[in-house]
C-alpha cells in the first residue's frame, strides 16, 4: 500500500511542476538522457524507502482517528 | 525514526485489519489532496494470503468519512461476502477485473488526481522527465488508447494511466506494460 500510494503522490508531484512549467510557456529543460540512466536506480530505490516512510507518517496523523476499537476505547 | 508505542498497537492488529487501517488511511489522504471524485473512484486490496477476494468501499460512503471496519469483503464475482452495503459498478468491473488477472498487484487505487488527469487531456500525454519526481517513473507507466466509461467489462484488466479515464497504481513495479497497452480480456 505505502509504495503504491506514495507513486501516486510523486507522480501528482511530477505532473504538477510538469504543468506549472509549461504554464510559463517557455521550453522544457529535459535531464540528459544519461544522467537518467546514471540515477533512476537510485530513484527508484530511495523512493521506496521514503514510501514506507511516507506513509508511516500518514498512518500515525491519522491513528486516533481510525485505529481500531476506537469508539471503545479497546485496543 | 523509532517505532512509537501506537505503532506497536498496530502491529499487534491482524494482517487483515492492518490492511484496513491502510485502506483507510489512504482513502482519508486522497480525500484531503482531492484526489477523489464524489464517492466514486476506489482504492481496493486484495486480503493477506487470498488471492479471490477484496478489500472495497461501500458504494455512497465518502472518502474522507471511511473507517477500518466499513470496508466490504467482495468476491471476484462482485458477491459482497461481509460488511454492509453495496459495491459500486465500475468499483466491481474495474478493480475486480484486475484483482482476478494481476493478483501480483495487491492494491489498485483509480484516482483522478487533476494533475495527473490534465495531461491525459493532451495529444502528448509524456511525463517529461524534466524534474526529480518524474525519474521515479521511466518504464513504469501504461497508457490505455480506449476511452471508456466502466459500465461495462472491457475497461478492466489493465493497468496504468487511461487516457480520460483515471490513474491506477499497483505495488509491483515490474508489472507495467508498455506504454499504449491494450485491455486484454
Amino acid at each position: 500500500m505505502s509504495r503504491a500510494f506514495d507513486d501516486l503522490y510523486m507522480l501528482d508531484r511530477a505532473c504538477e511542476i510538469q504543468i506549472a512549467a509549461l504554464a510559463t510557456g517557455r521550453a522544457l529543460r529535459r535531464i540528459p538522457p544519461a544522467d537518467v540512466e546514471r540515477m533512476r536506480a537510485a530513484a527508484r530505490a530511495k523512493g521506496i524507502e521514503e514510501g514506507d516512510q511516507h506513509f508511516r507518517a500518514l498512518r500515525r496523523l491519522l491513528w486516533n482517528t481510525l485505529r481500531p476499537g476506537r469508539v471503545t476505547g479497546a485496543a | 525514526m523509532p517505532v512509537l508505542p501506537f505503532e506497536q498497537d498496530y502491529a499487534a492488529l491482524s494482517p487483515e485489519m492492518r490492511l484496513r487501517v491502510d485502506l483507510a488511511v489512504a482513502h482519508r489522504w486522497a480525500a484531503r489532496w482531492r484526489w477523489n471524485e464524489g464517492v466514486v473512484n476506489h482504492f481496493t486490496a486484495l486480503l493477506p494470503g487470498c488471492n479471490n477476494r477484496f478489500l472495497a468501499i461501500p458504494y455512497g460512503l465518502h472518502w474522507e468519512e471511511v473507517a477500518p471496519e466499513d470496508f466490504l469483503v467482495v468476491g471476484l464475482d462482485g458477491l459482497v461476502l461481509s460488511g454492509e452495503g453495496e459495491i459500486e459498478l465500475s468499483s466491481l468491473l474495474i478493480h475486480g477485473a484486475m484483482h482476478r488477472d494481476l493478483p501480483q498487484a495487491r492494491v489498485v487505487l483509480h484516482t483522478h488526481q487533476p494533475n495527473i488527469t490534465a495531461l491525459t487531456c493532451l495529444e502528448d500525454q509524456t511525463v517529461e522527465l524534466c524534474s526529480l519526481h518524474a525519474l521515479r517513473f521511466p518504464g513504469r507507466i501504461a497508457c490505455l488508447d480506449e476511452f471508456g466509461m466502466a459500465t461495462d467489462a472491457s475497461i478492466g484488466a489493465s493497468d496504468g494511466q487511461s487516457r480520460r479515464h483515471g490513474l491506477w497504481s499497483d505495488r509491483v513495479s515490474g508489472l507495467r506494460r508498455p506504454l499504449h497497452a491494450r485491455p486484454r480480456l
